[in-house]
């Protein structure tokens, strides 16, 4: 099987949230060094 | 028109869109629910054609809804739907079902799904599965990469198979998990890459990684392939791991991430849950790493008091 297209946006837009979440957790923990 | 209401409207009228030969009182329109992941209902259309035997399609009904909802064009929805319909109609004599209890004619096509134990626990009742701490490796036969299956690429074109299925097939649940692997690593072919490279970020200095299959599409069930973890471990060292999704898993290497971070991504985790995740999609609320030495699953327990052993071994 393959992902739809529709599949495939919610699959970008889920990571892209993942990414800027996770970037945030490593920014605040790089200003507290 | 509210959801309910759309369903009903497609129940009384579908049959007027149809080609003007089913325009009788022998065609049957049915609206039914079935049953996905996470015990999540969506609603589907069948057509049952006078005395036609055979396999009938089921169409999906939410994506219709989500577009009239955009469009408020219930007439251009009702054609697509049907139009839809008779498309797929057309493709499902390729088909037999009768197939699916052939075990010598699916073998080829069984793969590995993951899923969320506790969230499936009564379909898992009659599925066989193997625990893998809280998350529970399922098979499935995969009808569009079958020499029997129709293309079908972009449809739910699986069949889970049940308990029922196995007994005729005559294999034990090893055997079945054994074959699911095999088959899923020639079909999906895993995939380790940066989630910046995968969202094409600018920045190339990934510290986050996405593991799953070059389809990305139920993806999160490579982590069982044989030598996968050693792989990571090999290129990451140790990780924690975030069931983003059925379809990947995130992985962020415990160099860059404290034990108390954990506590943060499981945060993260439930809160894109919530907001970015389909609840058929959705695969697990518990942060976890890998125990090389046992080769099992552990999941990282909140405020980190303790972690967690699990009973099967990948």
């Amino acid at each position: 099987m393959k992902p739809t297209e529709k599949e495939k946006q919610r699959t970008m837009r889920r990571l892209e949230l993942y990414l800027k979440k996770i970037q945030e957790v490593l920014g605040k923990k790089e200003e507290g060094k | 028109m509210s959801y309910e209401e759309f369903l009903d409207y497609v129940k009384e009228h579908l049959k007027n869109y149809l080609p003007i030969v089913h325009q009788v009182d022998s065609t049957e329109i049915q609206v039914v629910p079935v049953t996905k992941n996470n015990n999540t209902n969506q609603y589907a259309v069948v057509i049952k054609f006078g005395n036609v035997n055979g396999a009938l399609p089921m169409l999906y009904l939410d994506t219709y809804y989500q577009q009239y909802k955009e469009s408020q064009n219930i007439d251009f929805i009702m054609h697509s739907i049907a139009a839809k319909y008779m498309y797929s109609l057309e493709q499902v004599p390729e088909f037999d079902f009768k197939q699916l209890m052939d075990y010598e004619a699916v073998k080829d096509y069984i793969i590995v799904a993951l899923v969320n134990t506790e969230s499936n626990r009564e379909q898992l009742k009659t599925i066989p599965h193997q625990d893998i701490g809280g998350l529970s490796a399922i098979y499935k036969i995969d009808i569009t990469h079958s020499h029997f299956g129709p293309d079908m690429d972009g449809y739910d074109a699986t069949v889970t198979i049940k308990s029922e299925m196995l007994e005729k097939f005559e294999i034990t649940e090893e055997e079945l998990h054994q074959v699911a692997l095999q088959n899923s690593q020639r079909i999906y072919p895993p995939m380790l890459k940066g989630l910046k490279a995968i969202v094409q970020d600018p920045e190339k200095d990934d510290r986050i990684y996405v593991l799953t299959n070059t389809q990305i599409w139920q993806g999160a069930a490579v982590i069982l392939y044989p030598g996968v973890m050693e792989h990571v471990q090999s290129c990451l060292g140790d990780v924690y791991i975030i069931p983003s999704s059925v379809h990947e898993l995130l992985l962020v290497p415990k160099s860059e991430f404290s034990i108390e971070d954990a506590d943060t991504l499981r945060e993260i985790l439930c809160e894109v849950n919530q907001i970015a995740v389909e609840p058929q999609e959705v695969l697990g609320t518990e942060i976890y790493t890998y125990n090389s030495e046992l080769k099992q699953l552990q999941v990282i327990e909140p405020k980190q008091t303790q972690i967690k052993n699990k009973p099967r071994s990948l």
